[in-house]
C-alpha cells in the first residue's frame, strides 16, 4: 500500500479544503510535515484513522466538522466535513471518501444528520471507476488491528514494548509474516473441513461386499435345493399319474365299472376343455384391457371434443366459414386455438399461416372432417369395449358355472363307486382315490416350490442390485477416506511449517531488529533486543561472564526498540511477499507522528540516518524543536515533499516559524478570530 | 531441533504441496474477514478437485 494524496475538508482543526500529495518514489520516499504542538498533528493521523475506520483517537471524538466552518453558517444550515484518501495497492488505485454532515442548531451546538463512506477503484486510464465495498477492501488491505503499527503517534511507539501490547504484537507479527494464514488454515482443516469430510465418509460407509456375496450364494443354494425338491416331487407326480392311468384303464376294461369310468372320463375331458376355454377368455380380457382400456379414461374428453366441434359447425365457425381475418387474428395473438405458442418461422406457425391461402381450404376441410370422424370412431370403440367386456364377463361366469356343474357330476359319479355293486373293485377304487390325493398334494407342493423359487429369484435380483450399489458405494467410500487422509496430511504439513516459520521468522526478526538497533544506539555493542517466546520486546545487555541481564525500559530506548521492531516487521513483510510457495506479507507505509520526540540528539541523528530505510514510504510529522540539522542531513536526500501546518491560534502568542532550506515558514500566529489550521506546501 | 521450512517443502508429497498452496492463497483472500463463511466448502472443493471420484 502506498499513500498518494489526502484531501481534507472542514475536518477538526482543518478549515476549508486542504490537500497533501505524498512523495512515493523509491528515491524520494519521505514526506515531512512541520507542525507546532496543538496545531493538528494528531488530528492529521486521525484523518487517516477516521477515513479508514471511522475512529478518532484524539480529544472530543464526536466533533468531526470544523468549528469555524460551522460558525460561519446560519442555524439549520449544514456543513460537511470529509477526508478523501487516494492510495495504491497491488497496482490498483483506490479513492476512499468518508464524510459527515452536521446541521447547526445554535451558536454552540450542532448535530450529525448524515454520513457516508465510499471506495472507488480507479482503472489505469484514470477515468473509469468501480465502486467497491469499503469495509471488505479495507479489512483486506489495512485491517484495523494493523493500522496502529503504521500510523504511529510518538507516545504510542514506545507503548508497543509494554506488556499490555504483547498480544497485539503477537497478532501483528503473525499477520504481517503470513503466519496468521497458516493458523487459520490449520483451524479450518482440523475443524469444519475435517468434520464435513467425516460426515461424507459416514454417509458412504458401504456394507461389506463379501457379506452380500455370501448372502447371494446362500439364496442361490436355497433355490437349487428347492428346485431339486420340486423335481423330485414332479418325478413322483409323473409316477403317480402313470399309476393312476393304469387303474383308470383297468376300471375302463372291467365290465362292471366300465360305464361309470367312461362317464367319468367324459366329464373329466369336458372339465378340461371348459377350463381351457376359461383360460383363453381370461387372456382375451387382459388383451382387450391392455389395448383399449385407456378409452375408459378419455370418454369425457371425446364427448367434449365432439360437442365443441358440433357447436363450431353449428355456428359456422368451422370448417366452412374460416376466414383470412380469423387466421390473421390467431397468428397475431401468437397462440393457436389448441394452446400452442405460435412463433414466427416455426413449423406450427407456417402450418397455420398456410390456412390463409384459399388453395389450402380443401385440405383444411378434410382435416376438420378427419378429426370429427376420429372422435366419432373413438367414441364407438369406447362403446364396443364396454359391450365386449360385459360379454366377456358373462362368458367367464358361464365357464365357471359349467365347471361347477361338472364338478358336481363328477362327485356324483365318484359316489357311485361307493355302492355295494363295486365291492370287488374296492381296492382299485380306494387305491385310485389315494393316488388322486397324493397327486393333489404333489401339485400343491410343486406350486409352493414354484412360489418359493419365484420369491428367491426376486430376492436374488435384489441382492445383485445391492451388490452393484455396494460396489459403487465402496468406491465412494475409498475416495472419501482418501480425502480425509489427505486433509490430515495437509493439516500436519501446515502445522510443521507453522512451527518452523515461527522459529525462523522470530530469529530473522531479532537479527533484523538488532541490526537496526545497533545502527542507532552506536557504542553499546553489548546491548541487544530480545523477542522472547511470549513475543515480549526487551533490551538486554551481555555480561562479562557470558550471561545477560535485562535493561530497565527507558522511554528513549523503548522508542528506538519499537521503531526497530516496526521497521523490521515492515521490511520482512515486504521481503516475504512471494516466499514459501504462497503469498505472504506485503508493502506498508509508515506514518510517524513525532518519532524523535523523547530521544537525545545522538539517537535522533542515528534514527534519521536509518529511518528512510525502514519502509517503502514514510510520512513524518515533526514539531520544530524536534527537527535539527542532523536530522535534515540524515534524511534530506530522501525527502520528496514538505508541508507545514499553519496554525492561526486565538491565544495571544509570538509567531513561530520553521527554517526550511534557508527560508522561514510560519507554523503558528495569533489571530483574534477564525482560529484554524491550514496546510501549505513548502516549495523548494 | 526441528526442520527448516525449505526441508519441510522438499520432503513433502507434491500433491500435499499443491493443495497447501491453493489453501493458503484462499486463506489470504479471506484473511481479513472476521468470520469467513464458505471457506471450509472451498477448501473441501480443493481437496475434492485433487482426489476425484
Amino acid at each position: 500500500m502506498k499513500l498518494l494524496n489526502i484531501q481534507i475538508r472542514n475536518f477538526r482543526p482543518f478549515y476549508g479544503d486542504q490537500e497533501i500529495d505524498f512523495s512515493d518514489t523509491a528515491l524520494k520516499k519521505v514526506t515531512v510535515i512541520y507542525a507546532e504542538n496543538q496545531s493538528g498533528k494528531t488530528n492529521f493521523v486521525d484523518a487517516f484513522r477516521w477515513a479508514f475506520y471511522g475512529k478518532i483517537q484524539g480529544e472530543h471524538p464526536g466533533q468531526i466538522v470544523n468549528n469555524l466552518a460551522l460558525s460561519e453558517v446560519e442555524c439549520n444550515e449544514t456543513v460537511t466535513g470529509s477526508v478523501r484518501v487516494k492510495f495504491e495497492h497491488e497496482n490498483n488505485i483506490f479513492e476512499l471518501h468518508r464524510e459527515v454532515t452536521d446541521r447547526k442548531i445554535d451558536v454552540d451546538r450542532s448535530e450529525h444528520i448524515a454520513d457516508s463512506l465510499k471506495l472507488d477503484m480507479i482503472d489505469s486510464d484514470g477515468r473509469s471507476k468501480e465502486r467497491m465495498s469499503p469495509n471488505v477492501v479495507i479489512k483486506r488491505i489495512m485491517p484495523e488491528g494493523l493500522h496502529q503499527y503504521f500510523f504511529l503517534a510518538g507516545e504510542n511507539i514506545q507503548k508497543l514494548g509494554e506488556e499490555s501490547s504483547r498480544e497485539k504484537l503477537q497478532s501483528a507479527i503473525k499477520v504481517l509474516m503470513g503466519l496468521e494464514i497458516l493458523d487459520r488454515s490449520k483451524q479450518h482443516l482440523r475443524g469444519k473441513v475435517r468434520s464435513q469430510l467425516r460426515d461424507e465418509l459416514g454417509k458412504v460407509a458401504g456394507r461389506d461386499e463379501k457379506l452380500i456375496l455370501g448372502e447371494l450364494e446362500e439364496l442361490e443354494a436355497n433355490k437349487a435345493n428347492i428346485d431339486k425338491r420340486r423335481n423330485v416331487v414332479m418325478g413322483n407326480r409323473t409316477a403317480l399319474s402313470e399309476e393312476r392311468d393304469k387303474i383308470d384303464e383297468k376300471l375302463r376294461k372291467d365290465k362292471n365299472t366300465r360305464d361309470i369310468q367312461v362317464k367319468r372320463d367324459r366329464l373329466v375331458a369336458e372339465k378340461k376343455e371348459i377350463e381351457n376355454r376359461l383360460k383363453r377368455s381370461k387372456v382375451d380380457i387382459m388383451k382387450r384391457l391392455t389395448e383399449e382400456g385407456f378409452l375408459a379414461f378419455i370418454k369425457n374428453v371425446l364427448s367434449k371434443s365432439k360437442k365443441i366441434l358440433e357447436q363450431k359447425r353449428q355456428k359456422g365457425v368451422l370448417p366452412a366459414s374460416i376466414t383470412y381475418q380469423y387466421i390473421t387474428d390467431i397468428l397475431e395473438s401468437e397462440k393457436c386455438i389448441c394452446g400452442r405458442e405460435l412463433c414466427k418461422g416455426s413449423e406450427v406457425y407456417t402450418a397455420v399461416e398456410k390456412l390463409r391461402n384459399p388453395e389450402t381450404k380443401d385440405e383444411y376441410v378434410e382435416a376438420f372432417n378427419t378429426l370429427g370422424l376420429s372422435v366419432a370412431q373413438l367414441l364407438q370403440v369406447h362403446k364396443d369395449l364396454k359391450n365386449n367386456l360385459i360379454k366377456d364377463q358373462s362368458q367367464l361366469n358361464q365357464h365357471l358355472n359349467d365347471i361347477g356343474q361338472i364338478r358336481e357330476k363328477l362327485e356324483e359319479v365318484e359316489s357311485q363307486f361307493d355302492q355295494k355293486d363295486y365291492e370287488k373293485e374296492r381296492d382299485l377304487i380306494e387305491n385310485k382315490r389315494k393316488l388322486d390325493g397324493d397327486m393333489n398334494k404333489a401339485n400343491q407342493d410343486i406350486g409352493r416350490f414354484e412360489r418359493d423359487i419365484e420369491e428367491i429369484d426376486r430376492r436374488i435380483q435384489e441382492k445383485k442390485k445391492e451388490h452393484e450399489e455396494t460396489t459403487a458405494q465402496n468406491t465412494k467410500n475409498r475416495i472419501a477416506k482418501s480425502r480425509l487422509q489427505e486433509c490430515e496430511k495437509v493439516a500436519d504439513f501446515i502445522e510443521e511449517l507453522h512451527q518452523a516459520l515461527i522459529h525462523r521468522d522470530r530469529k530473522v526478526l531479532c537479527n533484523r531488529m538488532n541490526e537496526i538497533f545497533q545502527g542507532i544506539v552506536r557504542g553499546r555493542e553489548d546491548a541487544f533486543i530480545e523477542l522472547n517466546d511470549n513475543f515480549e520486546l526487551n533490551v538486554r545487555v551481555k555480561l562479562p561472564d557470558g550471561g545477560t541481564k535485562l535493561l530497565p525500559k527507558g522511554a528513549a530506548q523503548m522508542q528506538i526498540t519499537c521503531l526497530s521492531f516496526i521497521a523490521s516487521v515492515v521490511a520482512i513483510a515486504k521481503e516475504n511477499m512471494d516466499n514459501e510457495g504462497f503469498s505472504r506479507g506485503g508493502l506498508y507505509p509508515l506514518v510517524l507522528d513525532s518519532p524523535f520526540g523523547v530521544m537525545g540528539p545522538d539517537y535522533r541523528k542515528h534514527v534519521a540516518d536509518k529511518l528512510p530505510q525502514f519502509a517503502e514510504q514514510i510520512i513524518i510529522l515533526v514539531a520544530p524543536q524536534q527537527w535539527d540539522k542532523d536530522i535534515e542531513e540524515g534524511m534530506g536526500d530522501y525527502i520528496g515533499k514538505r508541508y507545514v501546518f499553519h496554525r492561526y491560534t486565538p491565544k495571544p502568542s509570538d509567531k513561530i516559524t520553521q527554517d526550511i532550506n534557508g527560508k522561514k515558514h510560519i507554523l503558528s500566529e495569533y489571530i483574534d478570530k477564525r482560529a484554524r489550521t491550514e496546510i501549505k506546501e513548502v516549495l523548494s | 531441533m526441528g526442520k527448516n521450512p525449505d526441508d519441510i517443502y522438499k520432503s513433502a508429497d507434491p500433491q500435499v504441496i499443491k493443495i497447501v498452496t491453493e489453501i493458503l492463497n484462499l486463506e489470504k483472500e479471506y484473511l481479513f474477514v472476521a468470520k469467513p463463511r464458505g471457506i471450509a466448502e472451498e477448501i473441501i472443493n480443493i481437496l475434492k478437485k485433487e482426489i476425484k471420484e
